[in-house]
Parts: C-alpha cells; structure tokens; sequence
C-alpha cells in the first residue's frame, strides 16, 4: 500500500507522520474501526496506529461518532402501516408478476381501498393463522429490534444524564437488582438510584454508557416475554492515548415483557463487580 | 379463494415478509429523515415495499435483500412523493474535494470526540440533516442502520474504496459540525454541566 503522501510507499508501519486527512488512510481507518478489513490490511494498519498518534485519534473519533450514532434505535412500525404493506403486497398478485393486481401505495389512493383489499386481507390473516411458526418468526424479527431499541434507549438516556428518560424503558413495578445485591423496587426508587449513580459519575469525572450490539443475546420465553443478556461498559469519554478505556464493565441479565403492543423492562439484574 | 400452503405466491409472500420484517424499522427512520411528515415516510415505504415485492422475482441471492430495499427506497424518495416536500431541505450532494479540510475534525480534536459522545438526538439528527448527503447517507447506513460497507456500495452504486472514504469523511464532518454548534467545554468544567449545557444549546 502506498498511502503516504511523499509516494515512499514503504506500506503503513513505517509512515509516522502520515496526515489522517489523506483519504485512503482515513478510509482505511474507518474501516479498521468497524472491522471491514481482510486480515493482512487490518494487521498493517494495526501496526501503523502503534507508532502513529495522529491515527490513533483519528481511530477514537471514528468509533467514538459510530458509537453514538449506534446509541438511536430506530421507531416503531405502527401496526397501520404493516397492515397497509400487507394489502398492498396481497393486492398484488405474485411477487415480480406486474401483470396482475392494482397498485396501493400513496395517501391518495389509501381511502380508496376497495372490497377486494379487505377480502386480501382477511386472506393474509387466514395465511398467517396457519403458519403460526413462520408468523412467530415474522413478530419476534420485529420485536427483537424493539428490545435492542430499549437497551440503547437506556444507555442514550444515561448518556444525556438523563433519569427520568433512563427508567422510561422500565415497567411501573420494575425491579433492579444491583450488583452489590441491592433490591430497587418500583419505577420511582430506580429513578432516583440512577439520579445518585449519575452524581457519583460526574464527580469521577463522567463516563460513557454503552452495550455493544454484538453482547446482546435475547431469548424468547413466550411471544411477549424473553430474557436479555448483555454486557454493560462504562467507557471514559476523553482518554486522549491509548485504546478507548472502559472504566467499567458488566454482564446485565433483564427479563423483558410486551404489553399491549409496548416491549418494557421488567427486571434487572447486574451480576459483576460494578458500582451500579 | 383463500390461498393454501401449496399456492406458490402464497409461499412467497410469507417469505418476502419474513425478509422484510426485521428492516421496517430502519427503513422507516432512513424515510422519515428525507421526508418532510411520517405521512410522507409511510407512504415511501409502502411504495418501496410495494415495489420490492413486484420485483421480489429478481432477487437471486437473499442474503442481499437489505442493501436491494434501501435502494429501492432510495430511488421511491428520489423520484415519488418526497421529492417536491424535500427539496427545498435537501443539502446539496458535494464531492469530495468540495468538502474543505477544515471542515473535518482532525487528529487535534479531542473536543469534538468528547461533544459527539454527549450530543442529544435532536442535534444529531439535526447535524446529519445539514451535511452533504453523499456523506450523511453511508454514516447513517452503516452506523445507524447497520449495514456493512458491502451492503451499501451495492445500495448506493459507488465503489466500496468510496464507502470507506465517505465513512471517514462524514464522521469527521459530523464531528465538526456539532463541535462548531456547540458550546466548546472548559476542561475545568464537570462532565453533567457539560452535557446540560449543550442539551440546552
């Protein structure tokens, strides 16, 4: 590779003084950051950060932007809409048969669904009543990214410093079990538990609450009820050498429950040596 | 009628909606920011699924159906309903070279990793609205929407060497950007006042 600007091209490990701002190094770095490089360029530009500082904060930056970006999770489909999708795909004959049907798509045309889409969708339900194994597939697909939604809700919560929004993930009679064995009952003491641990946080200088997606492990107990393995980081926000320090870690079992359409945390415990 | 198991399109719809399921989500939040109502987005997505599922023949390798519906998508938000009512939002599609340097956070810039990792949503969201899509849109594929960089140089037809660069350069750029809005912290200050402050800006 010969990404350094003066065309030594004597590959990355020896370019110290390598500009971050030069594209295919930067992109490189990009890529190492999120694990996008075939093992060789990953080990030459693994060698490269060991003598380059300046890559090594470019490297922070990008996971540190990718990081918060991953915190968002994304909206609930109303069931409005998956019930339009479903007549308009039943509407349809065949998939990538244009022939036959009629298209349902914009606003416009909604309030002019006639008889036959109403029958389609009467038949999509028979379809799916009889395929109970694929529809549970189907729901728990959709449900899985709900509840990896409440487990960055909360951590993007904390990272606003935010209680109030933190225990929203909660059930009312939510019960947090701290890793010290600490037994919080109810939506209002775990409040204000996360009020004083995000006091203590400050005074030790802040930190960055986050759950690596790849941690998350949930099982399905029953359609509306599964239980979440996940392991909880408190990652120090401005370490400037060095590999991003995680301050704190932890495995966090949850036992998480669905009601009335709404996927909440039940029960929390924290089974390491944390503080929280 | 009612359909049966052994009615071929029956078995593909099942099949087409088990693929499709797990992305809705996404698929509705990478609309509803390139739309000017959930209305609007909702309606994107219907079309686009709409659309996915006439074609739904043509998808040989369904390992690829993530990367097939964000370009569908796309084009349904290009070319339909959201074109008139984004228009006017749209920030202009910049080359590369059009992006000054120092516009991008840099090695020196320790600040902007501590802002980006304490920025509300709203500010987030509005700092990926104001860069320049070519950007904004493999950021968000990858780090919002999970793509992997494979998956949107099929999505958006650029080269994956083009992926890596964007990647870079829009992550930089966001930094800057919301560094730039942001009130810059005094090293002094503890982190909470740091976070309300900017909260609150």
């Amino acid at each position: 590779m010969t990404h350094h600007p003066d065309g030594s091209g004597n590959g990355l490990a020896g370019n110290r003084q390598l500009p971050v701002e030069h594209d295919d190094l930067a992109g490189l770095v990009a890529a190492f950051a999120d694990g996008e490089l075939p093992p060789d360029t990953a080990l030459e530009v693994e060698r490269h950060l060991s003598v380059c500082g300046a890559c090594r904060s470019a490297l922070r930056l990008q996971r540190a932007v990718r990081d918060r970006l991953r915190q968002e999770s994304a909206p609930p489909v109303p069931a409005a809409l998956r019930d339009r999708i479903a007549t308009a795909v039943t509407a349809r004959a065949g998939g990538g048969d244009a022939a036959g049907g009629r298209q349902v798509s914009s606003s416009g045309k909604r309030l002019a669904l006639s008889a036959a889409a109403v029958l389609a969708v009467v038949m999509l339900g028979g379809l799916l009543a009889r395929t109970g194994r694929e529809r549970e597939t189907v729901a728990l697909a959709g449900d899985t990214d709900a509840i990896r939604g409440l487990i960055e809700a909360h951590a993007t919560a904390w990272n606003r410093r935010d209680a109030r929004a933190a225990v929203a993930v909660l059930t009312s009679d939510a019960v947090w079990v701290t890793a010290d064995g600490v037994e919080l009952r109810g939506k209002t003491a775990i409040e204000q538990a996360h009020v004083q641990w995000l006091a203590q946080d400050s005074v030790a200088g802040g930190s960055i609450h986050v759950h690596p997606a790849e941690t998350v492990s949930i099982r399905f107990l029953r359609p509306d009820i599964a239980v979440v393995d996940v392991e909880s980081q408190f990652v120090a926000p401005s370490a400037v050498d060095g590999p991003p320090a995680v301050l704190q870690r932890s495995s966090t079992f949850m036992v998480v429950t669905r009601d009335a359409g709404e996927w909440r945390v039940a029960q929390v415990r924290n089974r390491a040596s944390s503080s929280f | 009628m009612t359909p049966t198991d052994d009615d071929p399109n029956c078995s593909a719809q099942r099949r087409f909606q088990g693929l499709l399921e797990p992305h809705l989500g996404r698929l509705l939040r990478f609309a509803r920011r390139r739309t000017a109502s959930t209305g609007d987005a909702e309606d994107a997505v219907q079309e686009a699924c709409l659309r996915a599922w006439m074609a739904f023949a043509e998808l040989r390798d369904e390992t690829k159906v993530r990367s097939w519906l964000y370009r569908i998508l796309r084009t349904v938000l290009s070319d339909g309903l959201a074109r008139t009512a984004r228009r006017r939002q749209l920030a202009p599609m910049t080359s590369l070279d059009d992006v000054p340097e120092a516009d991008l956070a840099g090695e020196s810039d320790a600040v902007f990793l501590e802002v980006v990792t304490r920025l509300s949503s709203d500010a987030l969201y509005r700092a990926l609205t104001a860069m320049p899509q070519d950007f904004a849109l493999p950021v968000e594929m990858h780090d919002m929407d999970g793509l992997k960089y494979h998956e949107i140089a099929e999505a958006l037809d650029i080269p994956i060497g083009t992926v890596m660069s964007r990647i870079s350069r829009g992550r930089r750029l966001l930094a800057r950007a919301v560094g730039a809005r942001a009130p810059v912290p005094a090293a002094s200050q503890p982190a909470a006042g740091r976070a309300l402050t900017l909260e609150c800006g």
